[in-house]
């Protein structure tokens, strides 16, 4: 086996040693420079991992084959994830993404967000979306200029706090969805429940446990952090890209529960009439794509489960020490919030509005001029 | 808001158990071949904790530890024991309780235990790493 490895190791280290040169010759503006030093040093403490296993004394030993084959495995997908992320996002950082970035920063030192503020940049082919290890939100290329859509940014920075704050944050909501799924199983096999439907509870647990829990712990991140702005936001998007509110998809929870919960935090951290007036554009929308709510949809999603998220969920960005959105404070929660009042009220004239504010924006965060 | 998050966020989860375990496991085989100590006290609480962990969410039962384990990591150990379930619980339950008494020695099938959920989480890590990249 040290003899398959041996080669292979030796091209990661040159890959490394590559990674680790790029980065130290790229000159990036300064809100990217602690980006770029951090992922230089990752990089350069990886080369050396790898100089290690190659000089370890146990390296050729068949006992060990598996074990630093799986150490190989994960520094190459971490030298490819520094390539294809933070390498290639740094080494073309326009000044597009000196505003996004300038612009994320902002937002996180308003709400408090525990961590070092990842870089964001414009050039992504999916979306909104993070590289969770690499520090990185990357958004679609016309997003820079259209401000509507930002509040994604808070759901993107909630990746981040879920991922490093599992036990505060995800573990508790993880205990809720456990209990509630055990106890329903538990009752339906005591009822006589059919196979098949036990079966469909366990499953609703199963994708729970995986990527739903963590998609609604960040939309409810981004909820208390903006209120009505990531309501409004996930409205748009779900008008823009549903095919049925209802439905069951593996990797996310059904757009009708997101919105759900999105409410039941809203009725936590705002006043009853902001929330009824998106409840009401919501049901409009239901009638609108002639939705109805299937009779399995509640099992999967019942509503003390929901409700019950909301509130864990508050409690626990609270013991964070992550700052709920309060308006009138001049941040950027409150300008997008006034972005969707604006845009609602006068959507013809949205456009330069839209445009007005982003250059004030610019100027404010030192980027004007 | 789009898959490729909730894809990182389980590539994370899993690469980070993968390399928890993997070195837990290169440092007790080391130990073993050497004949000198091999994690401490406290790495052996945290690597009983985690399997601890892994033991009460193949059981459903319970929420008592801090541990999260990602749910393909999960999955892939149901889809391995399915038919002896209670075996394979049994022998987490062992390794758990060995790993937390700070004297006992590290046996054979302890280490033949870890070797497995080394390989089942370096499967996850690869699955969800491949999926990012859609390949």
């Amino acid at each position: 086996m040290g003899h398959v490895l041996e080669p292979l190791l030796h091209d990661l280290a040159e890959r490394f040693r590559f990674l680790e040169d790029e980065l130290g010759k790229i000159v990036v503006p300064p809100e990217a420079e602690t980006s770029r030093n951090r992922i230089h040093q990752i990089a350069a403490r990886a080369k050396q991992r790898v100089d290690e296993v190659l000089n370890d004394p146990d390296f050729a030993r068949p006992e060990f084959a598996k074990n630093f084959y799986h150490t190989y495995k994960r520094l190459s997908e971490l030298a490819q994830a520094i390539d294809e992320g933070p390498l290639f996002a740094l080494s073309r950082f326009r000044m597009e993404d000196r505003f996004l970035t300038r612009l994320v920063q902002a937002a996180c030192e308003e709400f408090r967000f525990p961590e070092e503020a990842p870089i964001c940049v414009a050039m992504s082919s999916q979306y909104y979306c993070t590289t969770i290890e690499m520090n990185l939100i990357l958004i679609p290329h016309g997003e820079a200029t259209h401000l509507l859509g930002w509040a994604d940014l808070y759901h993107e920075l909630g990746h981040f706090i879920v991922a490093r704050h599992e036990s505060t944050v995800l573990k508790p909501l993880m205990d809720l969805v456990g209990d509630h799924f055990a106890k329903a199983i538990d009752e339906a096999s005591r009822l006589g429940w059919p196979a098949a439907a036990i079966e469909e509870l366990r499953l609703y647990r199963q994708l729970w446990m995986g990527d739903w829990i963590v998609e609604f712990a960040c939309d409810l991140v981004a909820t208390f952090a903006t209120k009505l702005s990531f309501a409004w936001s996930n409205l748009r998007l779900c008008a823009r890209m549903s095919t049925d509110v209802f439905s069951v998809v593996k990797s996310h929870p059904a757009d009708a529960a997101r919105t759900e919960v999105i409410l039941q935090m809203l009725a936590l951290v705002s006043d009853g009439k902001e929330q009824e007036f998106v409840e009401d554009s919501w049901g409009e929308l239901l009638n609108i794509v002639g939705a109805v709510e299937p009779q399995a949809f509640r099992t999967a999603y019942p509503k003390a489960l929901l409700r019950n998220l909301a509130i864990q969920a508050k409690r626990s960005f609270e013991t964070l020490g992550l700052k709920p959105y309060t308006s009138n404070e001049d941040s950027i929660a409150d300008l997008l919030n006034e972005a969707w009042k604006h845009f609602q009220s006068h959507p013809k004239s949205f456009a330069q509005w839209e445009s007005t504010q982003i250059e004030g924006l610019r100027k404010k965060l030192g980027l004007g001029g | 808001m789009s898959d490729a998050s909730a894809l990182s966020h389980e590539y994370q989860a899993s690469a980070n158990l993968a390399d928890e375990l993997n070195n837990a496991v290169i440092a007790i085989k080391k130990a073993r071949l050497h004949q000198r100590s091999g994690l401490t006290r406290d790495q052996r609480l945290r690597l009983a904790d985690t399997l601890g962990a892994l033991r009460i969410r193949l059981s459903n039962e319970g929420t008592s530890t801090a541990a999260v384990v990602p749910q393909e990591v999960v999955d892939r150990l149901i889809g391995r024991h399915a038919s002896k379930m209670a075996y394979f619980l049994e022998d987490l339950t062992a390794a758990t309780q060995s790993l937390a008494t700070a004297s006992a020695t590290v046996s054979d099938s302890v280490v033949s235990l870890l070797d497995e959920l080394c390989d089942v989480a370096d499967q996850t890590a690869s699955s969800m790493f491949r999926r990012m990249r859609r390949r």
